[in-house]
């Protein structure tokens, strides 16, 4: 074996330095650097208006942050100009590394005049430009994965709230993800329909993809992370394993972000 | 009672009635073709509105809002004859002599050979572009509100998902306009159809010319008064030819409804 051993490190896929967003004279996010690694699930959580949602949105460039940069599989984003003013320099870049972060989104916004299917296979065919019988047979293994195959071809309003969510979940899965990102994936459902996408995220989380998740659902944030971060006012005010956070806590907001949430 | 009807059929089916009848492909092409160029510089109007450089949506904005005011029958007039004389005045500066010029008695063209000469089809692509012109600005008010009513989530998913700036707009905003932009867009059809009959404004023999024509009071030197003033009956022929029009049309918009909004509308409507 001449080859070195495999590193004992977990690899770096999101690395996010010094981060700073304002929206207009609103500061929103103040300084933030976490990294998330290969295998890793990484929830964020605090409540609304502590940055979450942006920070999320800050890794795919949905918002460009004012300062600070963002690497995923240590290629760094490369942004133009400074403040407000930034924005993206590599349209080319950006859309490749798009096209490998599978974003669930708290309205699932699928897209309303294709068919569950065709949701699925919008993004592989038309950004990833593989092939389309390859394609199909994948989107209907993830399809019944998250267990609605029976709906492939059905329209979004035609499905519940769950089975939206649940196709969106499988459209991320099968632009094969680096990483996946969560933003609020069931703040939107009532909680009888919420059991059904919770299920489906811990399959994948045991699986090992790595993955960002806002959440405001503590129990699962502790039963499926790896790690937990806690915002507040646009910073990190305490962060590390589901055990350290939840059950050793040391800052006094999350003590008292936690009591509020627990009396929900 | 044979008689009678061997003259109607005879009547009906005479040279100048099949001239008449044969005209309604001429309205009938400045509907279709004017309709689609007015989709077409809709389309253009509202990318132009949308755009991120300030002249061209400044372009945009004042085709919109200034060319809708312009009545449809002055840019009837209009249009065709400036475009004529440009291209008349474009043609002298390229091939006339001094000596053509000199020898020119008339005040336009400049020379012979300048002279453009229009026929039905010249005029009836330039009715059409008319047309296809002043309703495009309606059309670019109608396509760029449905543009803005496609769902925001839908078009950050899909650049989320890396799809380029163009693919958003075709495979997703434009795709869902549609529903959207349907019911504005057949109002203007129907503007549209209506005015059709303008078309013997550009000399062309349409519907309209022939059914005054047709309906005047017709003598024949060798059987004396055919008939009186028939006018009333020929336009209510053509009133009955735009409803026809009008029914097809609203099918042919459900239709369109239908298959646009699949997904998009709820089940009940469609």
């Amino acid at each position: 074996m001449a080859q070195a051993a495999p590193s004992a490190d977990p690899l770096p896929v999101v690395e996010i330095h010094d981060l700073h967003k304002s929206f207009g004279t609103i500061e929103v996010l103040k300084g933030i650097s976490f990294t998330a690694c290969e295998g890793e699930v990484v929830s964020l959580i605090g409540s609304s208006g502590s940055g979450k949602s942006t920070l999320l949105r800050c890794i795919n460039m949905l918002e460009v942050p004012d300062s600070g940069t963002v690497k995923i599989d240590n290629e760094t984003i490369k942004l133009r100009g400074s403040g407000q003013q930034r924005h993206i320099a590599d349209e080319e870049q950006i859309r490749r590394i798009r096209s490998e972060l599978g974003m669930v989104f708290q309205s699932f916004n699928l897209w309303a005049h294709l068919t569950i299917l065709q949701n699925v296979m919008e993004v592989p065919l038309i950004v990833q430009k593989r092939d389309r019988a390859e394609v199909e047979q994948e989107a209907l293994e993830m399809l019944a994965k998250v267990g609605i195959r029976e709906k492939a071809d059905a329209y979004p309003n035609q499905l519940s709230g769950g089975q939206q969510q649940r196709a969106a979940i499988a459209r991320a899965l099968c632009i094969n993800p680096r990483v996946m990102l969560f933003d609020e994936p069931t703040s939107a459902l009532d909680p009888e329909l919420e059991v059904e996408v919770l299920r489906v995220i811990k399959i994948l989380a045991d699986e090992g993809r790595t993955m960002i998740l806002v959440t405001h659902d503590m129990e699962f944030a502790r039963s499926v992370s790896d790690r937990v971060i806690f915002l507040h006012h646009g910073k990190i005010e305490e962060e590390g394993t589901p055990e350290e956070v939840f059950t050793a806590t040391k800052s006094a907001r999350l003590k008292q972000f936690l009591n509020a949430a627990s009396h929900e | 009672m044979s008689e009678d009807l061997a003259f109607w059929l005879s009547y009906l089916t005479n040279g100048k009635h099949l001239t008449w009848y044969a005209s309604f492909q001429f309205t009938i092409f400045a509907a279709i073709a004017g309709g689609t160029l007015a989709v077409i510089f809709g389309l253009l109007g509202a990318a132009l509105k949308n755009s991120r450089f300030l002249p061209l949506r400044l372009v945009g904005s004042f085709y919109s809002s200034i060319v809708r005011g312009v009545p449809d029958v002055l840019f009837f007039l209009f249009f065709p004859l400036a475009f004529e004389q440009a291209v008349e005045w474009f043609m002298a500066t390229q091939i006339c002599t001094p000596e053509a010029i000199a020898a020119q008695s008339a005040a336009w063209p400049p020379c012979r050979e300048a002279n453009w000469f229009l026929g039905t089809p010249e005029y009836l692509v330039l009715a059409s572009v008319s047309l296809g012109l002043v309703y495009g600005a309606f059309a670019t008010n109608v396509i760029h509100g449905a543009m803005r009513s496609v769902p925001r989530g839908q078009i950050e998913a899909a650049r989320a998902y890396g799809m380029s700036a163009s693919q958003v707009l075709w495979r997703i905003q434009i795709r869902q306009m549609w529903v959207y932009a349907l019911p504005g867009l057949s109002n203007v059809w129907m503007l549209i159809v209506k005015a059709t009959s303008l078309l013997s404004l550009l000399q062309i023999a349409d519907i309209v010319l022939w059914a005054d024509r047709l309906g005047a009071p017709n003598f024949l030197p060798t059987v004396g008064l055919v008939h009186d003033d028939w006018r009333w009956r020929y336009y209510l022929v053509l009133f009955l030819f735009y409803i026809l029009v009008t029914l097809l049309s609203e099918k042919v918009f459900g239709a369109l409804m239908a298959r646009m909004g699949r997904g998009i509308l709820s089940e009940a409507r469609t």
